[in-house]
């Protein structure tokens, strides 16, 4: 049997070494060794105190009152995460860049550093977390309670005995320590934040042990099979869509809205992977939370007595079946979500108090003059220790005011419900660039008298008061003002009510004012700086304040130390070029400045101070249509940048065609040159071979002898075609031909083609047609050349056409080009065309495009041709598809006609 | 006044030095990831989850509870895959 005496030892203990491992951590940070605190491991459990003493203890108490419904708490935030791209992402981008403190902070910020924002959303954080911890210090209390004597039906029982307060001296000592040791740059909790996430292990793992052990050895074994049980005992509860819905729009908005998760989710976050991995991290640690909740439900229905509290089954379960180590774990798991809460609930909502109402109250108390005396550092650090005390035992008094009764519970969502009502002015502020300050204002105070009126009032009613209703007939007696029915409206569950009517009229609230007011130019200014657009865009850099330096760097010395200080204007001196320690007053310096000031006093105190020495540095119209300039001016460049890259990708593109086309063409060259090889080696094999035998054999018949030697003769005269080609070709190419300008009529050098190729005609059946523009068109050109090149076309037409009558057609026509008369020579026949991938090869003198080419040619043709025309200041072209191929030679034209030269 | 330096936020600025390709496959996970937020939210958070899970057996309850584990599961291990790819192709500005 474990006796209160030893939990409260294991607390004590368990206590302590979060102690250590917040001390260890904070130590290793300090020496630089911070890697652990980047992990996206530790930010995703970090994330975990989400899930507090009242979903650990308070889910399966849920799930016994209300069947699935508590699934709703965890689906919001899983969705929310699930899509974190577009919402989270740009919210924690934003959080990181402008340095902020709070959700206060955040929102103050991106109104003009409005203070009056900030008051009023620290003031809603205050409220919506005093009762939250008074629930977290009644679950510890419960739990400490099942190990004592305490009768944890008797009323007033827990509330009288000194647990709660002890617990909660425990924990403000624990937040000081580690919370405001110092005055963090960014405000980021090292230690905290390791500790917390030590906290999310312990309760998940006890959670999963139980469920387990529950699900798995302790029960279900006999009887109906969990499937059923589960169907039997959730049909016994209906489910209510409407509410279901706004549960689940309630807990997503909460998880980004309350303090504590804004101080985890946003403030503590380093880097965008940590996100991405909590994006799907979180969402499974919810649901492994919630895995077992029914199960140790049911086990806890069947098992226990009916008077038993279903919101302790987590630990009386395992307690009544004899499992004492399970029953401990199960504290330490609940102790750890409670410690959680409240620590970084403290730390947030003490920041944000500090931050928007004691700092800008000291520092009008104070005449809006910073001397030397003052130590600021001390007076924020004192102020932030006297919030976190003063927070903590609010919550204390509201569980001792309350009772400790289940209205306690219920406060949850209303707590969810009130901090909810920053969600319309922070996306605003994040999406909608007509957002102003008035607007937020007037949106969020209304929504939270709303809150206040439908659900606050109403919620804590049951706590404060046992006779009855508060107005059973409205506000003044008028109906409309019932804060169940407000305007007459009334819906199948409160909750729902209050949700529809606080974030309706706050959202419409917000918009209407919003679009009737002008922002600021400082509110302008931040909106451009808040929107993704304006991300890449920098303030005017050198316009000069007036102000004092030195005055500002004792103002410096107050706020973030002497050290930090010291380095901070050195620093801009020697980027300034400014001998000595103090630099020019410039607007970048000041930024620079009021940014390291706002990441420990909060974005409007920050400003409120720099102006006050630095004067006030209004945005004129000037600088934001500078402003405007460079954004225009970013754009275009980046335009100009994308133009180079198209160029860029365009040039790689015709590199890697050229890169191909010379492989191609290496290759061909290899080829050719066997082929070259080849085609000289077998007639020399054959001349020297039958040469052999003649010389050998001298006295052979006279008729084999002769043809022997006419088989020599035939060979060397493809010897030397072949070698004939080759010089050609290469005196072609040199331009060293000699060509003969002459006027010749155009049908002579047809039909001298035509002549050419009359015995090949004949093998192949070939029929040629002349189809001439103008039969005496005369051509200054060199008549034997043209000739050549035609019947090397025609040639090809006839040999490389596989259908059993090849038919070419020979045309001619005149065109001009520029005013100057040109010849075209048509060349078409009915063969196979030319393969759409060796187009771009025929005119290389190395191509042979058949693999299997009867033709007997070895490539050097068409590049021969080619070389003709242009060498007769023609050009060469060809269409070629499945039908056929046309070639096209284009030729200056004759001066004058035949028939001119006659007359 | 406060200004981001620019410098900051070219780090943070997702489009930077990415492929067509690359660019191209992440619009499509992107809106894969947008579709699933909004496919979630339309099942968790409106009553056509309680349709689909009266659909089919005489135990609607068992059907809702298994019907909600796996949109849950679905839904993880499409964000999974979408953080996993924002990482590899170097979306996740620091």
């Amino acid at each position: 049997m474990i006796t209160l005496n030893f939990v409260i030892l294991i607390a004590a203990s368990y206590g302590l070494m979060l102690f250590g491992i917040a001390y260890y951590a904070d130590l290793r940070y300090r020496r630089g060794e911070g890697q652990l605190l980047q992990s996206p491991i530790v930010y995703t459990l970090s994330l975990s105190v989400y899930c507090t003493a009242w979903t650990f203890y308070g889910a399966v108490g849920s799930a016994v009152r209300n069947g699935l419904e508590f699934l709703t708490i965890y689906l919001g935030p899983t969705l929310l995460f699930i899509g974190w791209w577009w919402f989270l992402r740009r919210l924690v981008q934003t959080g990181r860049s402008e340095q902020v403190t709070s959700i206060a902070d955040l929102i103050s910020s991106r109104y003009g550093k409005s203070v009056s924002l900030g008051v009023v959303v620290t003031l809603l954080a205050v409220i919506g977390t005093t009762p939250y911890i008074a629930l977290q210090l009644q679950s510890l209390s419960l739990s400490f309670s099942v190990f004592g004597d305490i009768n944890t039906a008797t009323p007033g029982a827990i509330v009288n005995s000194p647990t709660p307060l002890v617990v909660a001296l425990g924990l403000v000592a624990f937040t000081i320590m580690f919370g405001t040791r110092n005055l963090n740059a960014s405000e980021r909790h090292e230690g905290v934040v390791i500790a917390i996430a030590v906290e999310a292990l312990v309760k998940l793992v006890a959670l999963l042990t139980i469920g387990i052990t529950v699900t798995f050895w302790l029960g279900y074994q006999d009887g109906p099979p969990l499937s059923e049980q589960i169907a039997s005992f959730s049909a016994q509860h209906s489910i209510n869509t409407s509410r279901w819905t706004v549960l689940m729009l309630l807990s997503s908005f909460a998880v980004v809205c309350l303090p504590r998760m804004f101080q985890v989710l946003v403030v503590e976050n380093r880097d965008d992977h940590q996100l991405a991995v909590a994006s799907w991290a979180f969402p499974t640690y919810l649901l492994a939370m919630c895995l077992f909740i029914v199960p140790i439900a049911l086990f806890g229905l069947s098992n226990l007595p009916s008077t038993a509290n279903p919101d302790l089954f987590v630990l009386t379960v395992p307690l009544s079946q004899g499992h004492d180590g399970l029953a401990l774990l199960a504290f330490l798991g609940g102790f750890s979500s409670a410690t959680a809460m409240v620590i970084v609930a403290a730390l947030a909502v003490s920041t944000m108090m500090s931050n928007h109402i004691i700092l800008p109250l000291w520092f009008w108390m104070s005449g809006m003059s910073v001397s030397a005396n003052d130590d600021l550092r001390r007076v924020t650090l004192i102020g932030r220790r006297a919030c976190i005390i003063l927070i903590i035992l609010l919550g204390y008094f509201y569980f001792r005011l309350t009772g400790g009764t289940d209205a306690l519970a219920a406060i949850g969502l209303i707590a969810f419900l009130g901090v909810s009502q920053v969600m319309p002015a922070l996306v605003g502020g994040l999406f909608w660039r007509f957002a102003t300050r008035a607007g937020a204002l007037a949106g969020t105070i209304t929504g939270m008298v709303i809150w206040g009126f439908t659900s606050l009032l109403p919620g804590i009613e049951g706590g404060l008061s046992n006779a009855g209703p508060l107005m059973p007939n409205g506000l003044f007696g008028w109906q409309w003002l019932h804060p169940n029915a407000l305007f007459g409206v009334s819906f199948s569950d409160p909750l729902v009510h209050a949700f529809f009517w606080s974030i309706g009229l706050n959202t419409l609230a917000f918009i209407a004012v919003s679009l009737m007011t002008r922002a600021t130019a400082l509110e302008r200014f931040q909106e451009m700086v808040f929107s993704q657009s304006a991300r890449n865009m920098t303030a005017p850099r050198t316009t000069p304040i007036e102000g004092d330096a030195d005055q500002l760097l004792v103002l410096s010395q107050r706020v973030l130390g002497r050290k930090a200080t010291n380095q901070i204007f050195k620093q801009a001196a020697r980027d300034q070029k400014v001998s000595g320690s103090l630099p020019n007053l410039t607007t970048s310096f000041i930024e620079r400045l009021e940014r390291e000031f706002a990441a420990v006093v909060g974005a409007s105190t920050a400003n409120a101070m720099i102006s006050r020495v630095a004067g006030q540095r209004e945005i004129s119209v000037s600088a934001l249509v500078a402003m405007a300039d460079e954004a225009a001016q970013i754009v275009s460049y980046s335009a100009r940048l994308q133009e180079k890259s198209d160029e860029l990708e365009r040039t790689a593109a015709e590199l890697r065609v050229a890169n191909m086309k010379l492989i191609q063409l290496g290759e061909q060259r290899d080829t050719f040159l066997s082929q070259v090889s080849h085609e000289l080696r077998t007639p020399m094999t054959s001349i020297r071979s039958f040469s052999e035998i003649l010389k050998d054999d001298a006295g052979a018949d006279s008729q084999r002898g002769a043809y022997f030697a006419s088989i020599i003769n035939d060979e060397s005269i493809r010897l030397t075609k072949l070698l004939d080609e080759i010089l050609e070709l290469s005196f072609l190419e040199s331009g060293r031909i000699k060509i003969d300008i002459s006027k010749c009529a155009v049908t002579d050098v047809i039909n001298r083609a035509i002549l050419a190729t009359t015995s090949l005609t004949a093998e192949t059946n070939a029929v040629i047609t002349q189809t001439l523009h103008n039969p005496a068109t005369m051509v200054e050109t060199d008549a034997d050349r043209l000739a050549q090149a035609v019947i090397n076309l025609l040639t090809n037409a006839i040999k490389h056409n596989d259908k059993p009558t090849p038919e070419i057609t020979i045309a001619t026509q005149e065109i001009k080009v520029l005013n100057q008369g040109r010849l075209v020579i048509s060349i078409a026949d009915n063969g196979p065309g030319i393969a759409p991938q060796n187009r771009g090869l025929i005119f290389e003198k190395f191509a042979s495009l058949s693999p299997g080419d009867a033709s007997g040619g070895v490539g050097l043709g068409l590049p021969i041709t080619k070389q003709i025309i242009e060498n007769l200041n023609g050009e060469l072209s060809f269409y070629s598809n499945d039908n056929g191929t046309v070639f096209k030679i284009t030729l200056p034209l004759a001066l004058t006609r035949a028939d001119d030269t006659k007359n | 006044m406060t200004a981001t330096s620019s410098s900051e936020q070219t780090k943070s600025e997702p489009n930077q030095g990415l492929s067509d390709n690359d660019r191209q496959a992440f619009q499509r996970l992107e809106q894969t990831n947008f579709l699933a937020v909004i496919l979630g939210f339309i099942v968790f958070a409106t009553p056509v989850l309680f349709i689909l899970a009266s659909i089919g057996s005489g135990a609607p309850v068992v059907n809702l509870a298994l019907i909600i584990t796996i949109i849950w599961l679905i839904l993880i291990a499409t964000s999974f895959v979408f953080a996993r790819q924002a990482k590899r192709r170097g979306y996740l500005g620091r």
